[in-house]
């Protein structure tokens, strides 16, 4: 049977879920540093692997089975296009590419590397995450380090972009 | 005993400003300011005191499902014995379906912001629909003689108001008539509700808090008077139950307590399977057959069969009936007596449930019984319930099931145990040890998550488990502290709910029972923690003071950091340098005098000893130490030691002091490897005091016979240290994930 489970609010989740013992809290946690002798920004995301599943599910209509026996050779392909599109950074105002290095699961958590390559220097980071808003009111927790000025960000449906100045 | 050491009077600076003083914020204080004053209620040692009391409410009920148009109907009749030293003028009772009312407070106090994009199923819930109509509709409350009694609802709370007081160690009876619409939980949310299966147009319930429930009157709270907003689960009395439930007659239902009229309610031959599983401890023997399910399933009995149960010292009572259930049962022998474990599935959950449910829940019961009491309830019952993790005394619903191509992937297979160990582990915690949910999520939910750990870790060491070990919970704490707050804190106040109330106790107790305490010393404790408070009402102060009063070990500091802070672990290597002994005295020493006693003052010989950063280092010392280089040394062991003396001298050939840091607030152990040049190591642990003085470095001298190659902190990730990069020397890069990855 498909889940039935759309745009719900957070109240509601926390109702039906709070005494469960696994997850069910539609927060991913992601750290974002700038490495100066690379010249690069590495972001790490850590994603529940379930929702990732089946937003991949919905959006390619197909199952993927991430992170079990029968997960499809191309799921880093399809994960790719799916966080081409619900993901971008600009620096300094600038749009980057961000380079899908890999994917790793740990227990239910699919931990996804990212790198922004050929940074100077960050004076200001924008952020967009819309990764799994389509399904949930996910929220996302950005931390991030520029070179040691460290600040937090926390993006939800209502507030899809966030600015942070270094 | 005199100091050894005399300090000079300190000359200050008269020129600086002089600072100001302090309070006492010393880390090892004991928690005077934190903790409630204990009292004849209560005891210093943790223990209910000498005047410890707990009310009494026993309830006889009568329920009826309506399976057509998905309604509970109810009568109950509810003895309430007072037995508080208190006199009381009105009784609270606990209304929570009304936390599903159309005009519920819960959905007003919602953080709402527009969603800027929404499935057409979403816009039209949110925004167009009429939303669920539930919340008890109540008939009638009546006294013992049939006299209708004055009542106030408040949201989820209703007030009954006593002409006389209900005077202290006496009882009352009085009656409430209900019902209610019961609510599509995977539409509409909720702990309970029914689950649609469109395919065959059936209903599987799981009913919970389905009756007006007393709220528990204690000497902490008085009445507990929070309203249900949701997040904060229940406080609830213990009483003995006598229920009857009136259903479809070809429903299969399982309920909290002991079945009285098993031969009415089964066929003969399910009767018979029922007493096989009653003596057989091996696997589960199936009662209600897949193929007897199935057929149900196909039609809708207007008749109707009363299910009857009575269940003692119980705090609630939970329901699960449809049409579509199989039914396991075997038979679990814990040290004392044996137990009943069974499991209801439809065929959809099938053949993953078969195979695992009743099992996980036989394991569970023998796996929490050894580390608390011998589970005394007769039977514990796991539920198939999608999307469900929720517990009742004696029942509970878990989630996971094949998908619709029958593929069980491991996350489904171990995350349905999981649950399954979680949810009938709660009937320790806090159906027994019945800790105030609505308060405190962490009583309950962080004890059972380490108990759940404990207990997949002895099903299998690779038993892959998502909360307990310590390195698992430092992307949480590590975390800004805008999204932090302290495990102290109450239920509804918690911005991340599973790791504040679930990872983060559990990882304690798994540090203090792994790292601090020891096994032996931490069971004791935590076994006389629950033994304690098992059918009583016990508050963090019982179990914090319980811990350290079985267990001689202070942990005030453990629980100021750990409960009542977000303070998190750093502890880094600062510094190491390595000595050289010396004859000579190097410039920075030569005035050194050594005293000895009160009064008497060395004059030397001295053996020195050089850091190898120091400009007075001479080249021939640089090397391992040999005592018969160093003559002063050589002579003295001559003169003084026998030949047997001599021989027990153990010979170190390198020094090194080796600084500490503490760049987190969280303090912990110092745990220290030592790799030495040929690969062998050494492990040294200083216990968590050597911070005592509220210092914030220490360091330590290591005297080796091996060169020590490499010096690494919390080798085996013991402690949640959140930043590895200073925890080696030399320093080591920590591997990092994108150069594998080539980025």
């Amino acid at each position: 049977m498909k889940k039935i489970i759309q745009t719900i609010s957070l109240l509601f989740l926390f109702v039906i879920l709070t005494s469960v013992s696994l997850h069910k809290f539609y927060v991913s946690v992601n750290q974002l540093d700038y490495v100066p002798q690379k010249k690069a920004i590495e972001i790490t995301s850590r994603l529940f692997i379930d929702d990732i599943d089946l937003a991949l599910e919905k959006k390619f209509n197909k199952k993927i089975y991430l992170g079990t026996s029968k997960e499809l050779k191309e799921s880093k392909d399809y994960l790719q296009k799916y966080f081409q599109e619900k993901f971008s950074i600009k620096v300094d105002d600038q749009e980057k590419e961000i380079h899908f290095l890999g994917k790793e699961v740990e227990d239910n958590v699919l931990i996804c590397y990212f790198t922004i390559k050929n940074i100077e220097k960050v004076s200001s980071l924008e952020i967009k995450d819309t990764i799994l808003m389509e399904l949930y009111d996910q929220q996302h927790i950005f931390h991030t380090n520029i070179a040691g000025n460290k600040q937090s960000l926390l993006l939800t449906s209502g507030k899809m972009r966030g600015v942070l100045n270094y | 005993m005199l100091p050894a050491v005399v300090f000079a009077q300190e000359t200050k600076n008269t020129d600086k400003k002089r600072e100001p003083g302090k309070y006492d914020t010393n880390k090892f204080s004991q928690m005077y300011d934190l903790l409630a004053t204990p009292n004849m209620f209560r005891t210093a040692s943790g223990a209910p005191g000498p005047a410890y009391y707990q009310q009494q409410a026993d309830y006889k009920m009568d329920i009826e499902l309506d399976d057509k148009n998905t309604k509970v109907y109810g009568t109950e009749t509810i003895t309430y014995h007072n037995n508080s030293p208190e006199n009381l003028e009105y009784l609270w009772v606990q209304l929570d379906q009304n936390q599903k009312e159309r005009n519920s407070k819960s959905t007003l106090v919602e953080n709402q912001k527009m969603e800027k994009a929404m499935t057409p199923a979403g816009f039209l819930k949110k925004f167009m629909e009429e939303s669920f109509d539930g919340g008890f509709v109540i008939e009638y409350v009546k006294d013992a003689k049939g006299k209708p009694m004055k009542y106030t609802i408040n949201q989820t709370m209703m007030r009954i108001d006593l002409d006389t007081p209900l005077k202290s160690k006496e009882k009352i009876s009085f009656s409430i008539k209900w019902w209610y619409n019961i609510n599509n939980y995977r539409v509409d949310g909720g702990r309970s509700g029914y689950e649609h299966f469109e395919k065959d147009g059936n209903n599987l319930y799981v009913i919970a808090q389905f009756y007006p429930r007393m709220a528990v009157y204690n000497d902490v709270e008085g009445w507990q008077n929070m309203q249900f907003w949701g997040a904060g689960e229940f406080a609830l009395p213990f009483g003995n139950f006598d229920v009857n439930i009136t259903v479809p007659a070809d429903h299969v239902l399982e309920a909290t307590g002991d079945l009285m009229n098993r031969k009415e309610v089964f066929t003969a031959e399910q009767l018979k399977r029922y007493q096989l599983a009653e003596k057989t401890y091996d696997k589960p023997v199936v009662v209600v057959t897949q193929e007897e399910a199935e057929a149900a399933s196909k039609g809708f009995s207007d008749k109707k069969k009363t299910w009857k149960f009575s269940a003692k010292n119980v705090r609630d009572f939970g329901i699960s009936t449809s049409r579509k259930f199989i039914y396991d049962a075997m038979a679990v022998k814990l040290s004392e007596k044996s137990v009943m474990a069974i499991s209801l599935y439809p065929p959809e959950a099938n053949p993953l449930w078969g195979e695992y449910s009743t099992k996980t829940v036989a394991h569970t019961l023998r796996s929490y019984s050894s580390h608390t009491f011998d589970y005394p309830y007769p039977k514990a019952i796991s539920i198939s319930a999608e999307d469900q993790g929720m517990e009742y005394p004696m029942i509970c619903w878990n989630y996971g099931r094949p998908d619709e191509n029958g593929f069980i992937s491991e996350r489904i297979k171990y995350g349905m145990q999981s649950v399954i160990i979680h949810e009938v582990g709660h009937n320790f915690f806090p159906m027994i040890v019945n800790s105030d949910e609505r308060q405190w999520t962490w009583m309950d939910e962080g004890l059972n998550t380490f108990m759940q750990y404990m207990a997949e870790q002895e099903l299998s060491s690779s038993y892959p488990s998502q909360r307990g070990p310590a390195a698992k919970i430092v992307p949480y704490m590590s975390g800004s502290q805008d999204f932090l707050e302290p495990i102290m804190s109450n239920s509804e106040s918690l911005q991340q709910f599973g790791a504040n109330a679930y990872a983060k106790p559990a990882t304690g107790l798994n540090i203090l029972r792994e790292t601090i305490m020891g096994r032996e010393l931490f069971d004791y404790a935590f076994k006389t923690y629950a033994n304690r408070w098992k059918f009583k009402h016990p508050t963090p102060e019982d179990f914090f003071r319980t811990m350290e009063d079985a267990s001689a070990v202070d942990l005030d500091w453990f629980w100021r950091g750990w409960f009542y802070s977000t303070d998190y672990v750093d502890i880094g290597i600062q510094d190491v340098k390595e000595y050289y002994v010396s004859s000579e005295a190097p410039k920075e020493t030569k005035d050194v005098t050594i005293r000895r006693g009160r009064f008497n003052k060395e004059d030397g010989p001295f053996v020195y000893m050089v850091s190898g950063d120091s400009k007075d280092l001479n080249k021939k010392n640089m090397k391992s130490f040999d005592v018969n280089d160093i003559k002063v040394l050589a002579d003295f062991i001559q003169e003084k030691y026998t030949q047997e003396e001599r021989s027990k001298l153990k010979s170190p050939k390198y020094f090194y002091e080796v600084a500490f840091d503490k760049p987190g607030g969280m303090l912990m152990p110092i745990l220290v490897q030592l790799t030495y040049d040929d690969g062998s190591t050494e492990d040294y642990n200083f216990p968590v005091q050597i911070w005592r003085k509220g210092n914030q470095t220490v360091s330590r001298v290591f005297a080796t016979e091996k060169k020590v190659a490499k010096i690494k902190l919390d080798p085996k990730l013991q402690t949640a240290d959140i930043d590895l990069e200073n925890n080696s020397w030399p320093k080591e890069k920590i591997k990092s994930k994108f150069d594998e990855l080539g980025g």
